[in-house]
């Protein structure tokens, strides 16, 4: 009877506890109350399925909170994004979301802004600013591209039954493909040793689908012993994935990424296209916005944040005759798609409701 | 500019002038030969051709537009628009394959016309006029397939569900299909090179091109027409790089972002190294096609020795100074 007594009175002190929490955090901090917020999403390129639909993201999460979100496609011109960055300052945007470019090109003006105060959060990139500047508000946010390389290259193995020849892809001097090359080299390689890389693939970030279809045919053409293929990034997939159906065999292809495209040709060939590991680019737009606002609310946020990602696999998604599915509709077979909770506040919440 | 009481001397250059850049050729085919296995493989000396068929195809749209002294930057950019259009047609628009390619064409060809428009009316130089057209079809391309690939199956803007037509399998053949063991791309390499070669060089239009390019003056005072010559390069020019676009749509099959761009250098580096075969000293079609094919065989040569692209441009770069200089080295005396 005493103890039952001790745990009624401890869960109600839990539960008041944690109604107290959600009440003094349930309110909407001053910072963002009742104002328009400005947000400037800075994108190196804007094309493709995979960015349109990070913009998408952006500006869904954006009006949800009734943020004026304004985006800028530098088309692949470094400069062009720097001055952007600078004018979202000049301008006294709220805040800078950034996706891709070139550190040493836009570290000036991402300095620049974080001086003033400007909480900066970025995508697939990283700057070297000290605390004494950016005073927590630089986010560098990616796809796990570590976590991304060790799913993509665990299925290859798990499918080879950890032995067989493969067509290696990497991407140099480009972050992302370079954190997911590091898994190959420091952990698949030593330690599934009966994978032997036959051939190493590198055409570059110049479009470089057709150059990937010609050099894997290349090999194809005059070797007959390839395994499988590995692609550490979807662009040089769709020209490997053509490759492969033209040679008329039989040779799986594991990858990184995911758009609309691959999941069709995915759907096309599923003995082909095995699986590709890859976060949901609507999701990295929620969480920019979410930071973004944590940080104009003068919230702690971290400096680091990698996204959950999700193994697709082809065994997972319905026949091409059932269902042709698209990246809208992947939530439906993985959770961690579609939306996330990380960063969603109790007063977001009542701030979309307000708006 | 030729200096006979020093022929002698020169012998070793003029030698190195006229069959330098075969010698090279040869050079890399018996390095890969000797080095590789399986370089000397029909299937893969049919792989280097069709490797190589859009870079030519674009490289002889340039080509056409040299002999008259112009330059077609657009060209790559007009095969890349003329994929996406293909690709639009059949799997947005649900056409079948002959609008798919009739219209590409007709459309690159109208390219061209603006393109000598510009230069003949407008008097822009021609790398001007054709750098800004450049510029204008990349971004008129990727408003027009909304800012994503067009490929089967594709869901389409505005929750539209999943577009309900296919890239047709006539228009595929083109970029993937064979005809006796020889892919349909090479023959319409093979057949559009021929065709300008014959055009340029046993041909009133070909030889009227040439004087223009060659003297535009004098070109003048003899009686030709140059704006009316000018326009039909330009047209040509625009009609094998849709045809080029063609191929790379159907080779592709799907209409990417862009697709065309990356060709442009190679291109014109193939239509420059193609002036330095057998001398000749000009703008010329066997020559750019053997050009585009030296670069096919580096490429497939260093793909197949595991070299990462930047290597591959190392030697790319060098191969090109060594035909440029074999070139201009005899102008320059």
């Amino acid at each position: 009877m005493k103890k039952f007594l001790v745990v009624t009175l401890l869960s109600f002190m839990l539960v008041a506890s944690l109604f107290s929490v959600v009440s003094a955090s349930g309110t909407i901090p001053e910072e963002v109350k009742d104002k328009t917020l400005r947000i400037a999403l800075v994108k190196e390129w804007g094309t493709g399925t995979h960015m349109i639909m990070h913009i998408n993201g952006t500006k869904a999460e954006a009006a949800r909170y009734g943020i004026d979100l304004s985006v800028i496609d530098a088309n692949n011109n470094l400069a062009k994004m720097s001055d952007a960055i600078d004018n979202a300052v000049t301008n006294k945007m709220d805040a800078i979301l950034i996706s891709h470019g070139k550190a040493p090109a836009l570290h000036d003006s991402v300095v620049r802004a974080l001086k003033e105060g400007i909480p900066v959060i970025v995508f697939d990139n990283d700057f070297d600013v000290p605390y004494e500047i950016h005073q927590g508000k630089l986010v560098s946010i990616d796809q796990y591209d570590l976590m991304m390389g060790l799913l993509s290259q665990m299925s290859l193995v798990q499918e080879l039954d950890g032995a067989g020849n493969v067509v290696y892809n990497r991407v140099a001097n480009v972050p992302p493909t370079d954190k997911r090359h590091r898994i190959w080299e420091g952990a698949i390689l030593p330690t599934y040793t009966g994978i032997k890389v036959v051939n190493t693939i590198d055409m570059g970030t110049d479009n470089p689908m057709p150059k990937a279809q010609s050099a894997l045919e290349t090999l194809l053409t005059t070797r007959d012993d390839i395994d499988a293929v590995y692609a550490v990034w979807d662009e040089y997939a769709k020209g490997f994935y053509n490759a492969i159906v033209a040679s008329g065999k039989e040779i799986p292809l594991y990858s990184v990424d995911i758009s609309d495209q691959d999941l069709a040709m995915m759907q096309e060939h599923p003995e082909i296209w095995r699986s590709s590991a890859a976060v949901d680019p609507r999701v990295v737009g929620q969480v920019q916005i979410r930071l973004a606002l944590k940080a104009i609310a003068g919230e702690k946020i971290p400096r680091y944040y990698s996204l959950d990602p999700v193994l697709v696999h082809v065994d997972d998604l319905p026949s091409k005759d059932e269902k042709r599915v698209s990246m809208s509709d992947l939530d439906e077979y993985y959770d961690n798609w579609g939306s996330t909770k990380a960063f969603l506040e109790d007063w977001m919440l009542e701030l979309e409701a307000s708006k | 500019m030729k200096n006979k009481t020093k022929k002698k001397q020169f012998d070793l250059f003029k030698i190195l002038y006229k069959y330098g850049t075969i010698m090279v050729i040869i050079a890399a085919i018996l390095f890969f030969a000797i080095a590789l296995d399986n370089f000397f493989n029909f299937n893969n000396i049919t792989n280097i051709f069709r490797s190589v068929s859009i870079v030519a195809l674009i490289a002889l749209a340039i080509t056409i537009s040299l002999t008259i002294d112009g330059f077609d930057l657009s060209a790559a950019t007009i095969a890349g628009f003329s994929s996406v259009i293909a690709a639009k047609f059949m799997v947005v628009w649900e056409l079948g394959p002959v609008p798919a390619i009739i219209i590409p064409l007709v459309v690159g060809v109208l390219i061209g016309c603006i393109n000598a428009f510009l230069i003949i009316k407008m008097n822009i130089p021609d790398m001007l006029t054709t750098l800004s057209m450049m510029f204008l079809l990349t971004g008129v391309s990727i408003t027009f397939q909304q800012g994503s690939a067009i490929y089967n199956f594709m869901p389409l803007p505005n929750n539209g569900g999943i577009a309900s037509g296919t890239m047709h399998e006539a228009f595929l053949y083109l970029g993937q299909g064979e005809l006796f063991g020889i892919p349909v791309p090479v023959i319409i390499m093979l057949s559009v090179a021929t065709l300008a070669h014959i055009f340029l060089n046993h041909t009133k239009y070909g030889r009227y091109l040439y004087m223009i390019g060659g003297n535009q003056e004098a070109a003048k005072l003899s009686g030709i027409s140059i704006n009316k010559y000018k326009l039909i390069a330009y047209m040509i020019s625009g009609l094998i790089a849709a045809i080029g676009g063609l191929v790379l749509g159907a080779r592709l099959g799907s209409g990417e972002v862009d697709a065309g761009g990356p060709y442009l250098m190679d291109a014109v580096a193939a239509s420059f190294i193609g002036f330095s075969i057998f001398g000749i000293g000009k703008p010329n079609a066997f020559g750019t096609l053997l050009g585009a094919l030296l670069m096919g065989i580096l490429l497939n040569g260093l793909v197949m020795m595991n070299f990462p692209y930047y290597s591959q441009d190392i030697v790319k770069g060098f191969v090109l100074i060594v035909a440029l200089s074999l070139t201009y080295y005899k102008q320059m005396r």
